[in-house]
């Protein structure tokens, strides 16, 4: 069901100045997902943030979407890591003092 | 304000060829990119740096302007009017291709020598706001129920929500309070970042306690009955003949609530530190050689 939640691509391609093309990419990669209706395409206001830094890494650093989704990929797991020393740090503090 | 080596921040040569400033400004770009290092203020620093150091390496027109009069920029401004005033009709602006991460944030030196007015952000695509970040610390024991938080941020007063169960380093969103967002962009988020004091006996992992517990010789042998303290009052206990040192025991649900589920706690978990008895009267090593022999036969 679509709510007020979702952005139509075409919108976003008019407010970030994109191509249509670019969105194209962005889903032929899974980057973001795209949501098809019959009025257009559509993703979730949740993914703007990560939206805005694959326009970033792109236009700033020219990066192709093959590269992002790398970076992406590592960025989930250095996060993910650094929880899992955060739980270590906690789970050492009982044998330390 | 300091004259910045704009050269050296790009770790270029002044001889420097386009090329090499380009491909020395895309490889420090990439390695200080506030996206590939968040929550890293240094790096974002860096990045602005460079940034500013490509744009006037990078034209050559501004390249020219900042090798002549860069460690003179005091007189710059002066010298430029001056030579305007003897030209017809005078120069052009500069017109700049800017980086499209955050706002044209640029250094006094920067301003100075080329002016407020260049630099700024060429595209008027909107971004959201920065996201902001800032530390609470609160008590353990506030940790445990759920309360309100007043605090000052930028100036304004929030109050927040703050549920029984939040654990060190976990952040909450207060949607919209972070930097204005850029042409026409949403405002950023604030994201506080709970720093968990713990000046308890306890040690907390996760939603489990854990705690020492100091047993006498005699209750670990012969078992007997314990009062412990637990996080929110006391518990008794049963401890079975024979408690070696160092054995645990879980007691269910008397852990750390659980964040966000109303009801449910963890556990927590108990560690026997047998006391062994010192400074013995003489009856007292007369029994212990006895219960010895005895063992012994």
């Amino acid at each position: 069901m679509k709510t007020d939640k979702l952005i139509q691509i075409s919108e976003l391609c008019v407010h970030y100045h994109l191509e249509p093309s670019f969105f194209d990419e962005i889903e032929f990669y899974e980057l973001i997902e795209i949501q098809s209706f019959s009025d257009g395409k559509f993703i979730h206001r949740k993914q703007l943030r990560t939206l805005e830094k694959i326009i970033r890494l792109h236009d700033e650093l020219e990066i192709n979407m093959q590269g992002i989704d790398v970076i992406l990929e590592m960025m989930s797991k250095i996060k993910k890591l650094k929880d899992e020393l955060r739980e270590t740090r906690s789970r050492l503090g009982l044998y330390e003092g | 304000m300091e004259f910045i080596d704009y050269y050296k921040v790009l770790g270029v040569d002044k001889s420097a060829t386009q090329d090499e400033i380009k491909k020395a400004y895309r490889k420090l770009a990439r390695k200080h990119h506030p996206d590939l290092n968040p929550n890293d203020k240094e790096a974002e620093k860096k990045f602005k740096q460079i940034n500013e150091a490509n744009e006037v390496l990078s034209n050559p027109e501004n390249r020219k302007k900042y090798d002549k009069y860069g460690k003179d920029w005091q007189h710059a401004e002066a010298y430029e009017k001056a030579r305007a005033q003897q030209q017809s009709g005078g120069q052009g602006a500069y017109t700049y291709e800017s980086s499209n991460f955050g706002d044209a944030d640029y250094s006094d030196f920067f301003e100075s020598l080329f002016g407020g007015g260049f630099g700024k952000r060429s595209s008027n695509r909107g971004f959201k706001g920065e996201d902001y970040r800032a530390e609470m610390q609160i008590p353990v024991r506030d940790a445990w129920q759920t309360h309100k938080k007043t605090f000052s941020f930028n100036g304004k007063d929030l109050r927040i929500t703050v549920p029984a169960g939040i654990s060190d380093g976990q952040e909450i969103k207060l949607k919209g309070y972070g930097g204005k967002g850029v042409n026409g962009g949403p405002d950023g988020d604030l994201f506080i970042v709970f720093k968990i004091i713990n000046d308890t006996t306890f040690k907390r992992v996760g939603d489990d306690l854990y705690k020492t517990i100091d047993l006498d010789l005699y209750t670990a042998v012969l078992g007997g009955e314990l009062t412990v303290d637990t996080f929110d009052g006391k518990a008794k206990i049963n401890i079975k003949a024979g408690t070696a040192n160092g054995t645990k025991m879980r007691l269910k649900g008397k852990g750390f609530p659980v964040y966000k589920k109303e009801g449910q706690f963890g556990n927590l978990i108990l560690t026997f530190n047998i006391e062994i008895p010192q400074n013995l009267s003489d009856r007292e090593k007369e029994l212990f050689n006895e219960l010895a022999k005895l063992r012994k036969s």
